[in-house]
């Protein structure tokens, strides 16, 4: 169940409904917590288990860390909560991973069981990593209620691919009432609908392009390389971006509020500033929860390019278990680092925001467009493939020039409009009726373009 | 940090009232009227820019435009590879019914609703002039299941035939099919929001329902090389003509789904034709179950049953130099189930048995 199936349609109205006609903060929390339950059963039920596991074990040490009488037994519960906490992303996500690679550098060839990915566990693993150590940094009281930290791991808008939320930011939610007067229902409904065209029009009808031209690079030229990578880019901003739109207006249509993960990172003027618009939740916890304790921006430039390089490496393989997404990891660190040096270069403050300039947004966009071939690329050899496929002179055959600069055209004017839009305001402008009839118009004009051969959503996988 | 929405007195955290809920339901009345509208709009463009997605099955539209069509055929790939327009007509003609003219419209997977709605199209594009209509009661199609994401099925599925559909859902269709209850009134339901709503369509390329019809053969599929092959009989096909000497079992088929084809029978009637059902040689044993629930609830009744679908009394029908695999005749089978209807036609107009009062007509 994805948020473009109309299963989940069916499903949330029935969530949503149920829940607004529920008295008590207590039922309505209750009940989310069934629904996220159903919401991820959808998927296998089975691993329902390995959550509750890390639901216990995150609720466990952070009541343990709190009533915890010295640093030292503070510290030690907390590592052993990261333990089983990594242990399960560790064996579920990267045993596989592990051993393969072990074997291309052993004589050894193990015999283990393939093990099926649980979907949303580097996601889920990561909330509770987050409030285990904000615990123990003493920046979260933890909360007695079981229910609270159920939900917080297991809330269905944001349990399988994020936005990662910090329990900082939704156990405070939990614990007081919503109110339904207060939830701003157009912003959140417009909302829902620009994600639902991102990934069901957009990143959809550009998918079967992209996985013709990935399965088989050695069969087309250097434009339909282009073209190729350009629409990747495209495919996964919209897809991910998508994606956290459904899931902040689904959440805040329940009265949650969930911060941003997107600020138009294709406008981005400098590598660093990438990272401050795409992907927000994940890059601020990498930086809250990696980068700083490893150090962060103190020590000599080597010190913290070390920091850096870490950080990111880590953070590419979070994405998945293979050495493609290292090595993406590996060149955003490298251009986190080349642009440093270049900033102290300049007399600039290493790492502090870049100033807009189009040159710096297209070199960045260049560089991003380049590491995306990594991340695409099942392995070394079709990435190899697709970078040999640039001076090769071919016809086009994805599809024809005229056409790549027209949709490339609109889409570059749609990403100018919506960042110039301030949808909030323009929604708050709208009589309910105008906006009732302009939705019910939007949505019988963008249904035509859906790609009903339903797509996962890219982020799943990790 | 995101700081919590505040709950106060003046502000319920829940919706309650009367009023809000009135609004609230016009606000979303509003919303869908205005969906609709637009749809309606965006499907209108749609048929102008790409008519070729909504076009009914060529063959269809040629019998149509024949002014000598009078004879039509209708049903699954049984019929489609079982029945030969020239053979009919020439045979016909020999058995004194002069000047027949007859186009075979059944297609792959037609289930007898389809062929109903077939039915409905030949007749708005031809009101008069069609004599005989004959029709296999087919259910077990693919529409419902892995044809459902298909403009055949968008273009099919209109309120009134997702009616027919459901109608025509039982559990001994579901089993064979196979498909759960859940997944058959889902594809159902899908097809037909993306019939109205034009979901997807803007993508969609059209069904290459006349790939087998050359457009000189009156919809028998004469360029396909399968339709000269010939069956090596295996265990499974002698169990399959052994599964044929069971009794026929009328439980097999729905009060629901009788009454979706005689109200097909019906259909043809009000357009002046006479219905003729055909029970081709088949192995399937909804066929055999619905010859004898027919047989059982419409004894003396028509419309007129052609059952051959019987190894015992046209063991022709069965001999594997006569059928391509273990379900579809060859060219040579089909001439000769062609033949055999014909002359049973010829008899049956002969005797009067082809004008039966129509059962619960």
């Amino acid at each position: 169940m994805i948020f473009t199936d109309w299963k989940f349609f069916v499903f949330f109205v029935i969530a949503f409904c149920v829940y607004w006609a529920l008295s008590g903060n207590l039922l309505q929390k209750l009940w989310l917590l069934v629904c996220s339950m159903v919401f991820y059963a959808a998927w296998d039920w089975r691993f329902l288990g390995l959550v509750l596991l890390v639901i216990v074990n995150t609720y466990a040490v952070t009541l343990l860390i709190a009533g915890g009488e010295t640093e030292h037994r503070r510290k030690a519960i907390l590592t052993l909560g990261i333990t089983v906490s990594l242990g399960v992303l560790g064996v579920f996500k990267y045993s596989n991973f592990f051993v393969d690679s072990l074997q291309h550098i052993l004589p050894v060839h193990p015999r283990i069981a393939s093990l099926v990915l649980p979907i949303g566990i580097s996601f889920y693993t990561f909330h509770s990593l987050s409030y285990m150590i904000d615990t123990y940094r003493r920046r979260i009281t933890p909360t007695r209620s079981f229910i609270d930290v159920a939900l917080y791991i297991l809330f269905f808008p944001q349990l399988v691919a994020g936005p990662i939320v910090r329990a900082t930011d939704l156990l405070p939610q939990m614990r007081s009432e919503r109110s339904f007067r207060a939830v701003d229902f157009k912003y959140f409904l417009a909302l829902f609908l620009i994600g639902y065209f991102k990934k069901a029009v957009i990143s959809d009808g550009i998918a079967p392009l992209v996985d013709t031209f990935f399965a088989h690079p050695e069969n087309y030229g250097g434009i339909d390389a282009f073209v190729a990578v350009t629409f990747y880019a495209v495919q996964i901003y919209c897809d991910f971006s998508g994606y956290t739109d459904m899931a902040i207006a689904v959440a805040g249509m329940l009265g949650f509020r969930l911060r941003i993960n997107f600020d138009h990172p294709y406008f981005a003027a400098g590598i660093g500033d990438f990272w401050r618009r795409w992907h927000i939740s994940l890059s601020s916890w990498l930086r809250d929860y990696l980068y700083i304790p490893l150090g962060g921006n103190r020590g000599s430039a080597v010190f913290q390019a070390r920091n850096v390089m870490i950080t990111m490496l880590l953070g590419g393989l979070w994405h998945g278990a293979n050495w493609t997404f290292v090595v993406w990891g590996g060149l955003h660190g490298l251009g986190l680092v080349a642009h440093r040096f270049w900033q102290r270069l300049r007399g600039g403050r290493s790492g502090g925001p870049e100033r807009y300039s189009l040159i710096g947004n297209a070199m960045t966009f260049a560089f991003v467009w380049f590491a995306w071939i990594f991340f695409r690329a099942p392995d070394f050899a079709t990435a190899a493939a697709v970078i040999g496929r640039f001076d090769v002179g071919a016809p086009p055959r994805l599809m024809t020039t005229t056409n790549f600069a027209l949709i490339t055209a609109s889409l570059i004017a749609a990403h100018v409009l919506f960042y110039r839009i301030d949808l909030r305001a323009a929604t708050g402008r709208i009589s309910p009726t105008v906006f009732a009839c302009g939705y019910g118009a939007a949505v019988a004009v963008i249904l035509p373009f859906v790609n009903v051969a339903v797509q996962p959503f890219i982020y799943f996988q990790f | 940090m995101v700081p919590p929405i505040e709950a106060s007195a003046a502000d319920p955290a829940r919706p309650g009232s009367t009023g809000q809920l009135m609004r609230a339901t016009r606000l979303i009345a509003t919303a869908l009227i205005s969906c609709t509208l637009v749809a309606t709009a965006v499907h209108t463009v749609l048929q102008a820019a790409k008519p070729a997605i909504f076009a009914s099955p060529r063959k269809l539209l040629d019998a149509a435009a024949d002014p000598e069509t009078n004879v039509v055929f209708f049903g699954s790939s049984r019929v489609e590879d079982g029945i030969i327009p020239d053979v009919f007509d020439e045979t016909a003609g020999r058995v004194g019914i002069a000047r027949l003219h007859s186009y075979n419209l059944a297609q792959q997977d037609r289930t007898v609703i389809e062929s109903a709605a077939d039915a409905e199209t030949l007749f708005g594009l031809r009101p008069e002039g069609i004599r005989f209509v004959f029709f296999e009661p087919n259910f077990g199609g693919q529409l419902t299941n892995s044809a459902a994401n298909t403009m055949r099925a968008i273009n099919y599925f209109t309120v009134g035939h997702a009616y027919r559909a459901i109608e025509m859902m039982d559990s001994s269709l579901l089993q064979r099919m196979p498909i759960s209850q859940t997944a058959y009134l889902s594809n159902v339901l899908s097809a037909t929001l993306r019939h109205y709503f034009s979901v997807g369509l803007a993508w969609a390329v059209p069904e290459n329902s006349g790939s087998r019809f050359s457009g000189t053969s009156r919809g028998f599929p004469d360029l396909d090389p399968y339709g000269y092959r010939v069956l090596t009989p295996d265990d499974q096909y002698r169990g399959q003509i052994q599964a044929l000497s069971a009794p026929p079992r009328a439980n097999l088929i729905s009060n629901g789904q009788l009454a979706v084809v005689l109200s097909f029978a019906a259909l043809i009637e009000a357009h002046g034709g006479v219905p003729i059902m055909i029970g081709t040689p088949t192995s399937s044993d909804l066929a055999s179950g619905f010859f004898a629930k027919f047989t059982e609830r419409c004894a003396g009744k028509g419309p007129t049953y052609f059952d051959l679908n019987s190894p015992t009394e046209y063991p022709a029908l069965w001999d594997p130099r006569n059928r391509q695999d273990h379900d579809h005749l060859n060219a040579a089978g089909a001439a000769i189930f062609t033949r055999m209807l014909a002359e049973r036609l010829a008899a049956a107009i002969k005797d009067g048995s082809i004008s039966l009062p129509l059962c619960g007509g």
